[in-house]
């Protein structure tokens, strides 16, 4: 038992390391000047902690050269716009998805299947392959660079997938409470509102959550519709910042604000997350 | 004129009629913003683009004919098989082995399972330009700590044209395989302990009691975890883009990548979307494969 105990915490350590050591190290850079971090071999432990990074990056300090001034001012933008246009993303994409979750997991209609592998058939397109045409549609609407754009190409992507996930959801709460609504009088959308949006109100905040992560996260989209323009947003400017050599401890810090929302949001809403099983084999099985 | 008198207009959906009044127009936003693109797409891959006006002169399958014939896209598909199949087997494996270690009974479990979600909330992008650092040449933190430990005598390059197919999959089953581990845990804990007990009772060992109790029930997820996960590594780009570029020379150019570089960097419009659309195809193929699975019951 003893020995099962002590392989067990070993494995447990083992992954933490594991799991951990990246968003560590990003943490370590960030506090780290650049000296410290490009001499051989690297302080693992900085010996002279700042937080100079992120007081050039929120304007705080200005640095000499203009240019490492300049990219800390578009991370500062970067952060604002992933913030803005996750923020709206997910509102308008969770308020759609409820809706469309609710009626896949509820109702019988015909052409349900199809609909349903329409939807599914949507979420697996590689985002890469439609690359070219969205980028020449939202040239033709004049979209490109501008917020508007990069909320509608998250939400053309994050509709599947939520509703994906919340008709697993509603699937699973109990349908009496709805008849009872709906013998007493309540309209479906009344019900809806009333009886279901309540019970389902910890599987919707998980979806709200997994949408403002990962458009916060998307790269490629945000690359293509917003790099240089005003809407640009964080991944993008992370990536700019990238390109310039040994500006080590900026990107640390850069990338560390990039992670602290979604795993802030990640870790308290842990057991809703994982209630949602993210995209839920077991209850798609029983839809069919 | 009955109808127009209040008490007897009744405004009232049938549940069909509500269903479509809401999934018709979410359907049409979907084929707006998915299904009229890759039409486009179709379109653009028939034909030549010229990058200055935009302007498309149609060539019919030339395009297609070419890529087929192309030993360069040969090397990409070829290498993306190959990235996908270890990618595939090391997300099911390390899925599974993640999904036991939680489903132990042990003090600090709950914090473990925030700690195994973590690298999935993070930023593909972002984790994988923290990964290049990490095992960056000149001043990579694994170097240092290799070197520290004198495990290395000088620094060495992690990311050679061998080796940079398989750091790839690393970083990729980093960010990856949480999201595996939950589904398989899900599934280990609908297990009800009582068969364990007599599987015990029975005199099974831990490798008995895994094959003929444990591995019943999850069977359907780990085929869950083996399609998705192939799906994602077939889709995958990101990881590409911020850890190796591709590179070194073109030893870790997948398709998806490959499509990026064609369109952005050759502004090779027709024959990149005929790439897509190859891609397309294959992950249509691998999407069905998810579907039936999916719609299958379970036994």
């Amino acid at each position: 038992m003893i020995i099962k105990k002590i392989a067990i915490y070993l494995l447990v350590i083992t992954v933490s390391i594991w799991s951990l050591f990246p968003i560590f190290w990003a943490f370590i850079m960030s506090i780290s000047t650049n000296v410290e971090l490009t001499s051989v071999p690297a302080h693992i432990i900085p010996e002279k902690p700042t937080s100079h990074f992120y007081k050039l990056i929120f304007g705080l300090v200005r640095e000499e050269l203009s240019v490492i001034s300049g990219q800390a001012e578009f991370i500062k933008r970067g952060l604002i716009n992933s913030a803005f246009v996750a923020f709206i993303t997910c509102i308008t994409t969770t308020l759609i998805a409820s809706l469309g979750g609710y009626v896949f997991g509820r109702y019988n209609f015909p052409g349900k299947t199809q609909s349903f592998f329409i939807i599914l058939m949507s979420r697996m397109i590689p985002a890469i392959s439609i690359i070219v045409p969205f980028y020449y549609i939202f040239w033709k609407y004049r979209l490109l660079g501008t917020y508007q754009g990069l909320i509608i190409a998250h939400m053309a992507a994050l509709i599947p997938l939520l509703m994906w996930v919340l008709m697993g959801f509603f699937s699973t709460l109990p349908i009496e409470t709805e008849r009872a609504a709906r013998v007493d009088g309540c309209g479906r959308l009344r019900a809806f509102r009333k009886v279901m949006l309540p019970m389902a109100a910890p599987g919707i905040a998980a979806a709200t959550i997994l949408a403002f992560t990962t458009s916060w996260n998307e790269f490629l989209f945000a690359f293509l519709l917003t790099t240089g323009s005003k809407a640009q947003t964080l991944p993008p400017s992370i990536a700019g910042l990238f390109t310039m050599v040994a500006q080590y401890a900026l990107l640390g810090a850069s990338c560390t604000l990039s992670m602290i929302p979604p795993i802030v949001l990640s870790t308290i809403f842990e057991r809703y997350i994982l209630r949602l099983r993210l995209v839920d084999p077991v209850t798609v099985r029983e839809f069919s | 004129m009955a109808s127009l008198n209040p008490k007897n207009f009744s405004f009232s959906f049938t549940d069909t009629q509500f269903a479509y009044a809401i999934i018709v127009p979410i359907l049409l936003i979907e084929a707006a913003l998915t299904g009229y693109p890759i039409l486009y797409s179709l379109y653009i891959s028939l034909g030549e683009v010229d990058p200055a006006t935009g302007a498309v002169k149609l060539v019919g399958f030339t395009n297609y004919l070419s890529a087929l014939k192309d030993p360069v896209v040969h090397e990409s598909i070829l290498r993306t098989f190959y990235f996908c199949s270890i990618a595939t087997i090391g997300a099911v494996s390390l899925s599974l082995f993640l999904a036991l270690i939680m489903n132990e009974n042990f003090t600090g479990r709950r914090v473990f399972r925030v700690i195994v979600l973590l690298p999935w909330a993070t930023s593909e992008f972002v984790s994988s330009l923290i990964w290049r650092t990490i095992l960056s040449e000149t001043y990579g933190v694994l170097n240092s700590i290799l070197l520290s430990l004198k495990l290395i005598n000088t620094y060495k390059v992690w990311l050679t044209e061998k080796y940079a197919m398989l750091w790839v999959v690393v970083v990729w089953l980093w960010h990856f395989a949480p999201l595996g581990a939950f589904f398989i845990l899900s599934a280990l804990q609908s297990i009800p302990q009582e068969l364990y007990n007599a599987a015990k009772v029975d005199g099974a060992g831990v490798w008995k009691r895994f094959r003929n109790v444990t591995l019943p029930y999850i069977k359907y997820s780990l085929l869950i975890v083996l399609v998705l996960s192939t799906m994602e590594a077939f889709r995958a780009f990101d990881v590409f883009y911020a850890l190796t570029g591709g590179g070194p020379g073109m030893s870790t150019e997948v398709l998806t990548f490959q499509i990026y570089r064609l369109q952005f960097q050759q502004l090779n419009f027709g024959y990149a979307s005929a790439i897509s659309y190859i891609l397309l195809l294959i992950s249509f193929a691998l999407a069905m494969m998810y579907f039936v699975l999916l719609t299958r019951r379970r036994r």
